[in-house]
């Protein structure tokens, strides 16, 4: 594994080679079978449905086995890099998955990222480390997230400060609501009579 | 801001949070004090690193902590953790800003719904409205004739 990786593709396989070999095959079929239906609409109009259908199928299979052929032959591994003494960068970089075992690699590297075992190398220093920030426990000295959320907190006072409209604006805004709802039951017996006659 | 969240248990997330009042806030329940010397930049790959990547900033936190974590120093610990005091700058900066809202009568969400309520029974009033008139014509004229025999 490289020491300073800044890059996000470090499996350099090009674009066409990324994709199983089945999966080609398959493709190459449904590309001859688009451009025979293609090339029989000459002689048969109709046949340009079957064409069409074909071509957007061989479209939408090719890309869908190209993303299940990445996703099964690459793996994604994130790195803490210094960028100088007083800022750093994260790196989210696809890696070969042949170069990165999850049987063989450091367990202490992996982290169980969005669902799914990730390796997180801090490269800070000369040799890259397992990232482990839970290495000196949580101090009950200082505030917690929920403690910080809590600041952000602030629906009583609100209720408290809100003063209530006075006068007849609250009653006259009720009544147009009422009366709204009431005025549509009515027109709706109206129609249905009316229906039925 | 993109937050790049450690849990104790060994599972991460990035998540993107919401900036309020001195603190950037993931949910109700989970919040951490803004500070500018914990922010790094998080590089994101695109199609599995064929397109060029995405660079954004991005801050390093571990779950359950308040303080941003500082990748550089020591087991990655902020020399200046925040205190219960700091605390009070940022309920104050938050109380201030209810208190705007309030003072700008900006509506609660009950109230939005009790304003959509209404609108959507004028709206449906509206609509009977027109559904009823071409039925109604007939009555109207049978009515005129029978009474004043227009």
């Amino acid at each position: 594994m490289k020491n300073e990786i800044n890059i996000t593709n470090n499996h350099n396989i090009k674009v066409h080679k990324l994709i199983d070999k089945e999966y080609l095959i398959l493709i190459g079929i449904n590309l001859f079978s688009f451009l025979l239906f293609l090339f029989l609409t000459i002689f048969i109009p109709g046949f340009i449905l079957f064409a069409l259908f074909m071509g957007f199928g061989t479209i939408v299979f090719s890309i869908f086995s190209w993303l299940y052929s990445a996703r099964k032959k690459l793996k994604k591994v994130y790195y803490l890099n210094k960028a100088n003494d007083n800022n750093y960068y994260w790196v989210e970089v696809w890696h070969k998955k042949d170069d990165i075992d999850e049987n063989t690699i450091d367990p202490s590297l992996l982290w169980n990222i969005q669902g799914k075992l990730t390796p997180v190398i801090d490269n800070t220093d000369k040799n890259p480390k397992p990232f482990n920030p839970h290495l000196e426990p949580i101090s009950h000295y200082n505030p917690s997230s929920i403690d910080v959320a809590r600041t952000l907190e602030h629906s009583a006072s609100s209720r408290m400060l809100k003063v209530k409209e006075k006068g007849v604006k609250e009653q006259l805004k009720l009544l147009i609501v009422v009366g709204a709802f009431l005025g549509m039951g009515y027109l709706c017996i109206v129609l249905l009579e009316s229906t039925g006659s | 801001m993109k937050l790049f969240r450690f849990f104790e248990d060994r599972t991460g997330y990035l998540t993107k949070s919401k900036y309020e009042s001195g603190v950037y806030q993931v949910h109700e329940h989970e919040g951490y004090a803004v500070d500018p010397g914990s922010v790094g930049m998080f590089v994101k790959s695109r199609l599995f690193g064929y397109r060029k990547p995405k660079k954004e900033h991005c801050v390093t936190v571990r779950v359950g902590d308040g303080t941003p974590l500082y990748p550089l120093q020591k087991n990655y610990l902020a020399s200046k953790p925040l205190l219960f005091s700091d605390l009070k700058k940022m309920d104050n900066a938050s109380f201030i800003k209810s208190q705007l809202d309030v003072e700008k009568n900006v509506a609660n969400p009950s109230e939005r719904i009790g304003i959509l309520l209404t609108y959507g029974a004028l709206a449906f009033a509206c609509i009977f409205t027109v559904l009823l008139i071409p039925k109604i014509i007939p009555y109207v004229q049978s009515a005129l004739e029978g009474n004043f025999g227009l």
